[in-house]
């Protein structure tokens, strides 16, 4: 189930808030755990079976590493067999046909492809019960004895299918015991609209955009269109991802959870190391924390350095999807974020400020170019359309550009932290203007996007393929 | 306020959820002309293999309260954006709507069409009658830098058997009158009389045009509307010319059908007033008349003739009206019926170019 659709909004969250809210509070993870299994089960009714076993592994591996306090080469035995589980997992469900087909090309051999489809959320989930195991090997937290608790932490809906990896620590003591309020349940749905409007209005606006452009034939693209087309994709793919972060972000308000921001405002970056910490930051932080760190980090011989920066961007780009344009992807930031540490960085932080961030800016579209295309051939018939290879302008792109102008300047708009800084400035000189301006605001967003999911024709979710 | 305003969300949920439970399903939606998805039956075949919670989805947004409210609010909020292309239509300048589909000539399919057209003008001594689409001769109303493609160019790759009769330069002199709807692909009754003039002239009948006009009371949104449909837009009016003539109309050859009119009046009192020429869709229209004149006509068609042919009830003892869309039956079996009958193909030349139904012309 995606949060963007009336299963979700008429259906499913009524009925899970007043079972939820109903529930004495020592079974409301009991009540959260159930509901959030339907939620998966709506989407993939047989792999919730995978998801349970999952989480059911993590949380015996959990035990185990208690039980075997004073035994440290059983405790590493756990780790890693721990580990190796959820790896194995995520590589057979998501990278079997991947690494079958690419023997087959390359060693011209006819092994047949594993016909399985992608259970959602892989990615997300196997990551979330890793830190778990993880962080209770080194010491971080104490082992979740309580089955329930650990498995509303894992299934929990509103992070499940698309993030934010939330690692255990971060919520272990809300799982035990949180306070839900008027209070947090109002911000909870204030976030949770602004993310249903970025989803559902200007996501799926700038998607629509893209698929139009994409769907022509790349040798006749004007630069104008394929540009157009780019921006109209990075717009798409940020405002689907963020605003499915702050959807789960606001219902996690609403129960009482607080998750960590994935999103800091990312296309205002002045380097692309700066993208990185603006984007998907609870990706950013699992791999530092959980694999740059132990291969050593920054403290190591500037070789080695370059060796790990390596592999977490080449890990982080076939995170994103199995199929070699993501490795590329990654790649490509890794090299980036190398040179940019180790030779121009400094340089970019003097240039003026426009020009930092059109360096950015374009740095991160042409990665988008990566990202978009599997095959090689369209990315590069693509290219050679916005370097102007096919002329500059059309009829076609004009009809585009004035089709979604408006939409364009909304997307630019909200791609700032203009409105929330107005809003912000507004409470400290006007507080009653602003709770009603708030109110109001809310309720506009709230018509718009029922206006938007009503008659959604166009309503796709991007991050199901991670 | 916190507390109110939490509570009227959930309540506003809840709500949403109960009036779709209890309301009853409608089953047709008039505005974007089309059936409705109904509740889902649940059985644990359908839940497993995902097609129940997908229907289930489709059910909540087709029976949604107020839906169509939502479906204009949310086309006028494009428009508000600027957007001129939504949903497979063109908003344009004077709130003329133009269909996408329209604009386009699809090649690969003349190719074939012609193919099949020349088989049959060398067999039957036919004429053609091309009908323009609303670009064609309200070019400037198309929004800035929307193309298309010239379907007036299709004219001179006809077969050299086909007489064409163009209605062109009628058309274009008159193009200041309300010729063609804003809101429908069709054209009015007054753009069928240009056609029916053009048609008279190269005839030689002697054209007979009714001051007695028969008018739709209420506005008219068509099928363009129905694709865009914004609030504020342009609405249109239908009105007919009276054909004074005693006729005897029957329906794809069903003798329950047999009405003495050209026109279905009873559909000016719903959404798609175009149908109230000759019934709408059919296979196949019998028209007789007491004209006298001695001479038959068969026509094969699309839905823009549904407006000229009552006009020629004037000029033909019987005519017979095929839509190679629905009518599967041999077409030379009505040949053959009518050996002496002229023969008229009238076409929307866009369209003409992508039916993919002109094979049965030669069956």
């Amino acid at each position: 189930m995606v949060f963007s659709s009336l299963s979700f909004l008429t259906l499913f969250l009524p009925l899970t808030l007043i079972a939820y809210f109903i529930a004495p509070r020592q079974a409301r993870n009991a009540v959260l755990f159930a509901v959030s299994l339907v939620f998966y089960a709506w989407g993939e009714p047989v792999y919730v079976v995978l998801m349970l076993f999952s989480a059911l592994s993590d949380w015996a591996h959990g035990l185990l590493l208690e039980k075997w306090d004073e035994r440290p080469r059983l405790r590493c035995a756990a780790l890693i067999s721990s580990v190796s589980i959820n790896l194995g997992l995520l590589g057979f469900f998501k990278y079997a046909g991947l690494v079958v087909r690419t023997l087959n090309a390359a060693l011209g051999m006819s092994l047949s492809v594993p016909a399985v489809a992608l259970p959602i959320g892989i990615s997300f989930y196997t990551f979330q019960t890793m830190s778990y195991t993880i962080d209770v090997y080194r010491r971080k937290c104490p082992a979740q004895r309580d089955l329930l608790a650990f498995g509303c932490y894992v299934a929990m809906f509103p992070q499940l299918i698309a993030g934010p990896i939330v690692r255990y620590v971060t919520v272990a003591d809300e799982l035990r015991s949180r306070r839900e309020s008027y209070g947090s349940f109002f911000q909870g749905v204030c976030r949770f609209v602004i993310g249903l409007a970025k989803k559902l209005v200007l996501a799926n606006g700038a998607g629509a955009l893209w698929e139009t452009v994409s769907a022509q034939d790349a040798s006749q693209l004007s630069a104008l269109s394929a540009w157009l087309g780019m921006l109209a994709f990075a717009f798409q793919i940020y405002f689907d991802f963020s605003g499915y972060s702050d959807m789960a972000i606001g219902l996690g308000r609403m129960f009482g959870f607080t998750f960590p921001e994935n999103f800091r405002y990312p296309y205002l970056s002045r380097s692309v190391s700066e993208f990185w910490r603006r984007w998907h930051i609870a990706l950013g932080d699992w791999f530092r924390e959980y694999l740059y760190i132990p291969l050593g980090g920054n403290r190591v011989s500037v070789p080695r350095n370059l060796f790990n920066l390596a592999v977490v961007w080449l890990a982080t780009g076939l995170w994103h999807g199995a199929s070699w344009n993501f490795l590329l992807w990654g790649g490509y930031f890794g090299l980036l974020l190398i040179l940019e540490k180790f030779v121009f960085g400094k340089a970019l932080q003097r240039l003026p400020a426009f020009f930092s961030w059109l360096y950015t800016a374009l740095a991160v579209l042409l990665g988008w170019v990566l990202f978009a295309f599997e095959d090689a051939g369209m990315g590069l018939a693509y290219l050679r359309a916005m370097l102007g290879r096919t002329g500059g302008t059309d009829a076609f792109a004009l009809r585009q550009l004035l089709d979604s102008a408006g939409l364009l300047l909304l997307c630019a708009v909200g791609s700032t932290p203009l409105c929330a800084g107005a809003l912000r400035r507004l409470q400290a000189a006007r507080p009653r203007l602003h709770a009603v301006l708030t109110v109001a605001l809310l309720a506009a967003g709230f018509v718009l996007c029922l206006i938007y999911v009503v008659d959604a024709g166009y309503n796709p979710f991007l991050y199901f393929r991670f | 306020m916190k507390k109110a305003v939490s509570l009227i969300f959930a309540a506003l949920l809840l709500a949403a959820l109960l009036a779709t439970l209890l309301l009853p399903d409608a089953n047709f939606s008039a505005l974007e002309n089309r059936v409705l998805a109904q509740r889902p039956a649940f059985s644990l075949k359908s839940v497993l293999s995902g097609s129940w919670m997908d229907d289930t989805e489709d059910w909540l947004s087709d029976q949604f309260p107020g839906r169509d409210f939502f479906v204009r609010a949310k086309a006028t909020a494009e428009y508000l954006l600027g957007k001129r292309g939504i949903g497979g239509a063109y908003i344009g300048r004077d709130g003329q709507y133009f269909d996408a589909a329209y604009l386009k000539i699809d090649r690969a399919q003349w190719e074939k069409n012609l193919a099949y057209l020349e088989k049959f003008s060398q067999s039957h001594d036919a004429a053609f009658l091309p009908v323009y689409s609303a670009h064609t001769l309200y070019p400037e109303r198309l929004p800035a830098y929307v193309t298309a493609d010239d379907e007036c160019a299709l004219l001179g790759e006809l077969p050299e058997n086909l007489r064409v009769i163009d209605p062109y330069d009628v058309l274009m002199r008159d193009r200041d009158e309300y010729l063609y709807f804003c809101t429908d692909h069709h054209w009015t009754q007054q753009g069928a009389v240009r056609a029916y003039l053009a048609y008279c002239e190269a005839m030689g009948f002697t054209p007979v045009i009714s001051d007695e006009t028969i008018r739709g009371e209420r506005p008219f949104y068509g099928s363009l509307y129905s694709k865009a449909p914004i609030f504020g837009a342009q609405s249109d009016e239908i009105e007919l010319l009276h054909v004074d003539r005693a006729v005897s109309v029957v329906y794809d050859m069903e003798e329950s059908t047999r009405t003495d009119s050209l026109y279905t009046l009873s559909a000016l009192a719903e959404k798609d007033q175009y149908t109230v020429f000759l019934g709408g869709n059919h296979a196949r229209v019998d028209i007789s008349t007491d004209a006298g004149t001695g001479r038959t006509l068969v026509v094969l068609k699309d839905s823009y003739a549904h407006a000229l042919v009552p006009l020629l009830a004037n000029h033909y003892d019987a005519i017979v009206m095929l839509d190679l869309r629905y009518y599967n039956l041999p077409v030379s079996g009505v040949l053959t019926e009518y050996p002496d009958a002229d023969l008229l193909l009238t076409y929307n030349l866009a369209w003409l170019s992508q039916d993919k139904n002109l094979y049965k012309l030669n069956h």
